[in-house]
């Protein structure tokens, strides 16, 4: 940063005092608390640390078993929706549209009732949950101005 | 600022803890001083400067003999605070825009920027400084950062605006702004005044 950032010699003086300032002292208590931290980091047992952090013996074990899960995983959905499993697969799909249908009929049944109140009720109920959602701003943002902004 | 101070670590052998004691003792005072002068507020600063060392000691096989280790740390230190910052105006942007503290300034008001000519005399030098780094902390947050990094850290408007992602316009308007304020501070402490004690 050269002086032609500055075309006020006012602004220029204060740069000189801010340049000035020498570095502010750290807190004793930083140093101790820096190494605490670190003893209580190094005493975590292994699967409490992150990934990168695990023995390898451990993490190879751990990528393989993965592996294996995922191919189980993938293995077993093939197998049942094209080997002997096909059957049961078509029944659980029959199922869930018997599900889907109950489903349907409950909602278009909430949706007769709500239609049946009337709009006054409706106002009313759009009134209170505004002045609830009024009243939590209002004590957020007292909590904020009193316990927060005085800090 | 002298931002490179020389770390002695052991020589020969394994990285030790006394090694890293050593390095966090060299850089202590430029990591929280960063972190003090953007969030204004010493034990976020503590908090920030414990994560950077946690941080630089998860890497101190590369740290203890990187000529730039002070600047990586100071880098960290910065973004920390500006993190911090950020989340915590994230948080309450909403509340705290409903009084919204200038330093009693209007923003469409003109600026009063008085000159720092009698700032110098007739005050401890400590106490100066004392004064200085309390009328920084007292600014508002966004004229506090923007000066901190411009006049501190030496970064650029360019820069500044990116990072903090405002307008170059606001950014330049918020710079004189928080300097207008600073210097009218400064001059409130070389009025005479009771000794002032931080």
């Amino acid at each position: 940063m050269t002086d032609e950032h500055f075309d006020d010699p006012r602004e220029k003086a204060l740069h000189a005092v801010l340049r000035g300032q020498p570095v502010l002292r750290a807190p004793a208590s930083l140093e101790q608390r820096v190494r605490a931290e670190i003893a209580r980091r190094a005493e975590r047992p292994w699967w409490q640390r992150s990934f990168g952090e695990w023995p390898v013996m451990v993490r190879g074990a751990f990528l393989a078993l993965s592996g294996c899960a995922a191919c189980i995983c993938i293995a077993g959905t093939l197998a049942v929706l094209n080997g002997p499993g096909a059957e049961m697969a078509a029944a659980f799909l029959r199922e869930a549209g018997a599900w889907r249908l109950l489903v349907q009929s409950v909602v278009e049944s909430g949706a007769q009732m709500l239609a049946r109140v009337s709009p006054g009720w409706w106002w009313l109920a759009g009134g209170i949950v505004a002045a609830s959602a009024a009243g939590l701003l209002g004590i957020g943002a007292t909590a904020y101005r009193l316990l927060w902004r005085g800090r | 600022m002298n931002d490179e101070p020389h770390v002695h670590t052991s020589t020969a052998g394994p990285l030790t803890p006394a090694d890293f004691t050593a390095f966090m003792r060299s850089y202590q005072d430029m990591v929280y001083s960063t972190a003090a002068r953007l969030t204004g507020n010493q034990a976020q600063a503590e908090d920030i400067s414990q994560e950077v060392f946690l941080k630089a000691y998860e890497r101190f096989d590369m740290l203890s003999v990187s000529p730039t280790a002070g600047g990586w740390l100071k880098t960290v230190a910065t973004n920390l605070s500006l993190n911090h910052l950020q989340r915590y105006r994230n948080r309450w942007r909403f509340f705290s825009e409903f009084a919204r503290d200038d330093g009693g300034e209007r923003e469409d008001g003109p600026v009063e920027f008085p000159s720092l000519e009698n700032f110098q005399d007739g005050i401890d030098q400590s106490e100066k400084r004392a004064w200085v780094e309390r009328a920084l902390a007292e600014l508002p947050e966004h004229q506090r950062v923007p000066l901190v990094l411009f006049h501190f850290e030496e970064m650029s408007y360019e820069e500044i605006a990116k990072r903090l992602r405002i307008s170059l316009a606001k950014l330049k308007t918020d710079v004189l702004r928080g300097r207008a304020a600073l210097a009218r501070e400064l001059m409130k402490s070389a009025a005479p005044h009771e000794p002032f004690n931080a």
